[in-house]
């Protein structure tokens, strides 16, 4: 048993390991996983008996690490480092047989040498025995030091193995024998630690994986459990797909691509300050040639961000505001009455009134008011800024990308005074100059339609009690909404004609039908409650322009149009979808309704007038 | 090749070196007399017929040369390897740790300023102020680099390494200042000294020598385990439950005791340090339990050897044995270089 606790180790100022602690039972391999530099190593060390952790313990088999002499802990611990330089020429068997020094004072027993023999073959190595290891491939040479490591434990029971990156370099047969390998040593009872890059080998081995971010532990469980899109994503800040291997029935990460971006590459505030007044330049001498283009449409004009474009104005036109967003959401309310503008790439949405029943849950924010009805999505909120347009003033919030998620518009209604108040308390005097991510590409990595369990699906989506129940139903089968559109049991979902959401929105104003208008984006959801009134079209645009309403529509932008009906107790619920060529919700619009109360007669006598796509669909 | 075909090699080598050194030189004398000669010495058999001036030669003059040959060249072997060893650098040598420099300096300058500084010294110590003064300069030096080198009360390797270099640099350029300064007699004595020579052997040298040389070539041995791993770097040595620490202080330690001990009767002798152990390896395999006491006894008899061609080649004209070290040793060194460069890359 090795039970570690609350160990921390510094070197100098910096943090490497910061108390971690767990313990790990006889029999189990547990797989060590972290971005570069999280601090695995180190721990490793502590582990090993060579670093002393500041502050916390180990124990090791009911005796603490530092209690042991050299040769004792040489004989129950045995360690493989990342790189095995060897500097002399020492032959196959002479250097396995170094996993036997702690035995024998000058030369080896009979039994010693019946070891090294046993684990060359258990290393498939016997063969090299006489070769010498400098000349032998970088995989041979890791095999060579895991026999050396199997031989000092060899006859000893709930010994320890720290194994760092052992399989590196290995071509896929031995990564694979190695770590079958090091698992029968746990199940002979030995404790097997692992640092593994590859979560696949991880998924497949380990009997646990613990994750470390920033020299702390950040997770720890099954592999089942950990290995999952977000835990890959918090440790190692890449977007990853989970599949099941359908053979293996183990699951597999897939991460998708990431595109590279030098500006994201070790900036200086100096570089940055330079790249930013370069922007400037360009970006004033645009909107002059341009005067009628949004900043959104420039920014994609000259390849940057809209964050980016904004933050040229700091000092200027622009404020940077502090990280502490949700503190501010919660002092917007005292703004009064303001103008909530929430677009993603092909839809916006306008909706003035005071921001009230302002909450945060650890999934989401919550913005509950009567007219200003928003869920936000905190985790990927990263700048703020404070700006003035021409006296135009709005909070404008981005992603780490610099795309924009959120304003709030002051109006003519709103409290100066309060604002005025809110800026000197949030404004952020250390920003210069930002640095934005690169744009996450999504690659379509939907599943193919017939690894989808669809019988299970369609009869879980039968079964839906309420209709936020539909996002769980995606994660669960692992299928993108479109797909589950696509998918969906008979009656339940029917592609329409491009020209239905125009003839529903006709419709629902000239009777008077009230309705709920849902824009998301990655950051918020925005939602309009109410009637809609004067219908415009500009151009590809398609408008709602009502005194506390506007939407704006890119009618061009829609590739699916959908009728889709999610069962709940108080009878189904029908809505109307628009998703662009890329699978990703544009707007959603459902009749006005309250949980409890069954939808209103003529949102559905709206929605029977819809004709759905002439050619059948499968 | 065999361990015990190379160790029997060796030492018959060494015998024969042995027997042929001490018969050849301006008076040649046979080696059978020779033979009898030491054989009855050594059972303290009286004989008439003995040649009392062969004899006077042997005994005075050629046996401790011959044996102070034999210690320098252990001691010049068997560090270099422990040496080698600890810094996991093939290239090591003693001189890295400063003890050729540290001796050289401090010769230099008994020399140099015998008349300034060391008058009264010179007169209590006589000849020996120099050897005396040539073991101090190498242990001072190697103590400062050590401690330049420790970090949290362990010699760190690569500090060491390039502290070494640094001092070197530094000891060289003084003795550089010193030679420029010196009258024609003293640059005479100083590069003799510079090249090494083993004419300064009495038997009281010998005797004197004799613990410094013998007790690290008897202890370093047993340090060739943990030498060996070393080689898989000083973390995993302590894993496979070595003391990482005292076997540094150790073989350091042991290293200058018997290098400063020897040069500062021989002078600098170059490359027996450094090739010595690189030939052991290349015949009987890297193994430091063998490579250490194999590389004493083959520096023993390359240096009787080197001290033979020296003497002789163009008798009665004396070349300095460091000369002949470096003429015969750096070919051999490059030889084996280009032969064997694949095996000798880390």
């Amino acid at each position: 048993m090795l039970t570690v606790n609350n160990i921390s180790f510094y070197a100098g100022q910096r943090t490497l390991v910061s108390d971690v602690s767990f313990s790990i039972r006889p029999g189990e391999m547990v797989a060590l996983l972290g971005a570069n530099g999280a601090g695995k190593s180190t721990l490793l060390k502590m582990l090993a008996g060579m670093h002393k952790p500041a502050k916390g313990h180990v124990v090791f088999n009911g005796k603490a690490l530092n209690e042991y002499s050299t040769t004792e802990l040489a004989k129950h611990r045995a360690v493989l480092n990342q790189q095995n330089n060897v500097s002399l020429p020492f032959t196959v068997g002479e250097l396995v047989m170094m996993g036997r020094y702690p035995y024998f004072k000058n030369s080896p027993s009979k039994n010693d040498e019946d070891i090294v023999n046993e684990v060359m073959d258990a290393a498939g190595i016997t063969s090299m025995a006489e070769r010498s290891y400098l000349t032998l491939s970088g995989g041979e040479q890791q095999r060579v030091q895991l026999a050396r490591s199997l031989a000092q434990l060899w006859e000893q029971k709930k010994a320890l193995l720290l194994m760092d990156e052992p399989v590196t370099g290995m071509d896929i047969l031995y990564q694979q024998q190695t770590l079958a390998i090091l698992k029968s040593m746990a199940r002979k009872g030995h404790m097997v630690v692992c640092v593994l890059h590859d979560m696949n080998l991880a998924s497949h081995y380990a009997d646990r994986v613990l994750m470390l971010k920033n020299g702390r532990k950040w997770y720890d469980g099954t592999p089942q459990e950990i290995l999952q899109p977000k835990p890959v994503y918090e440790i190692f800040e890449v977007e990853a797909d989970i599949v099941i291997n359908p053979s293996t029935l183990k699951q597999m990460i897939m991460p998708r691509e990431v595109v590279f971006n030098y500006k994201q590459q070790n900036l200086n505030p100096t570089d940055m300050e330079s790249t930013q007044n370069a922007l400037k330049q360009r970006y004033t001498e645009y909107k002059a040639e341009n005067p009628k283009k949004r900043i959104r449409e420039i920014a994609t004009d000259l390849n940057v961000s809209e964050a980016e474009l904004v933050a040229t104005g700091i000092g200027e036109t622009a404020i940077p505001l502090k990280k502490d967003f949700e503190k501010l959401l919660k002092r917007v309310h005292d703004l009064g009455y303001v103008m909530a503008l929430t677009r993603n790439e092909y839809c916006v949405s306008e909706r003035k009134g005071v921001y009230e029943k302002i909450s945060f849950t650890p999934h989401a924010g919550l913005v509950l008011g009567e007219d200003i009805d928003l869920r936000l999505f905190m985790q990927n909120w990263q700048f703020g800024f404070a700006v003035n347009e021409n006296d135009r003033r709005s909070l404008q919030f981005f992603d780490k990308a610099g795309t924009a998620l959120h304003k709030i518009y002051l109006t003519d209604k709103s409290n100066e005074q309060a604002y005025q108040t809110l800026l000197n308390d949030f404004t952020d005097n250390t920003v210069q100059a930002i640095q934005v991510a690169a744009k996450t590409s999504r690659p379509n990595t939907e599943m193919p339609d017939d690894a989808v369990q669809i019988g299970d699906f369609q009869t879980a989506w039968k079964g839906m009690s309420d209709s936020h129940e539909f996002f769980g139903l995606l994660k669960k089968f692992n299928v993108s909404r479109t797909q589950a559109l696509r998918l969906a049991p008979e009656g339940f979902a029917r592609k329409l004609n491009a020209e239905n959401f125009r003839k529903a929105c006709e419709l629902c104003s000239g009777e008077n039908v009230p309705v709920m208008i849902f824009v998301p984006n990655h950051g918020c959801i925005q939602i309009h409650t109410g009637n809609i009134n004067k219908l415009v079209e500009m151009g590809p645009w398609y408008n709602v322009l009502d005194p506390e309403f506007n939407l704006h529509l890119r009618m061009d932008a829609i590739a699916e149009t959908w009728h889709v009906i999610k069962p709940s107790t108080d009878g189904d619920v029908n809505s109307i979808e628009l998703y662009d060529e890329n699978g990703d919700m544009i707007l959603q619009m459902f009749g006005k309704r309250k949980p409890g109360v069954p939808e209103l007669n003529e949102w559905r006598e709206v929605i029977a007038g819809l004709e759905p796509v002439t050619e059948p669909i499968n | 090749m065999n361990k015990k075909l190379f160790y029997t090699l060796v030492i018959a080598g060494i015998v024969l070196a042995g027997i042929l050194s001490v018969g050849l030189g301006a008076v040649s004398i046979p080696p059978v007399e020779v033979a009898t000669l030491l054989f009855n010495k050594m059972l303290g058999v009286k004989d008439d017929q003995a040649n009392l001036q062969h004899e006077a030669i042997v005994i005075i003059v050629r046996l401790p040369r011959l044996l102070l040959g034999l210690l320098a060249g252990a001691a010049l072997g068997i560090s270099g390897a422990s040496i080698q060893g600890i810094f996991r650098n093939p290239l090591a040598e003693p001189g890295l740790i400063g003890v050729s420099a540290g001796a050289s300096l401090a010769a230099v300058a008994v020399i140099g300023l015998e008349g300034v500084l060391f008058a009264g010294l010179s007169n209590l110590l006589g000849y020996y102020l120099l050897a005396f003064g040539a073991f101090a300069g190498a242990g001072v030096t190697a103590l400062i680099i050590y401690n330049i080198s420790k970090h949290e009360g362990r010699p760190n390797i690569t500090t060491m390494l390039l502290a070494g270099i640094a001092i070197n640099a530094l000891a060289g350029a003084l003795t550089g200042l010193i030679t420029y300064l010196a009258s024609e007699q003293q640059l005479r004595n100083i590069t003799f000294w510079l090249l090494g020579s083993l004419g300064g052997a009495t038997w009281q040298t010998i005797i004197a020598l004799l613990p410094f040389v013998l007790i690290p070539t008897i202890l370093l041995p047993f340090s060739g385990k943990a030498l060996n791993a070393f080689s898989l770097g000083e973390a995993q040595a302590g894993y496979l439950g070595i003391d990482v620490d005292k076997v540094k202080k150790r073989v350091i330690l042991l290293s200058t005791m018997a290098v400063g001990s020897a040069v500062s009767l021989t002078g600098i002798i170059s490359f027996v340090g450094l090739l010595v152990p690189h030939i052991v390896r290349l015949v009987i395999g890297v193994d430091n339990t063998h490579v250490l006491p194999a590389s004493a006894l083959l520096g023993a008899l390359m240096l009787t050897i080197a001290d033979l061609i020296a003497r002789t080649i163009i008798a009665p004209i004396e070349l300095p044995i460091g000369v002949i070290t470096a003429l015969i040793g750096a070919p051999v060194f490059l030889y084996i270089l280009i032969r064997d460069k694949r095996k000798l890359i880390i």
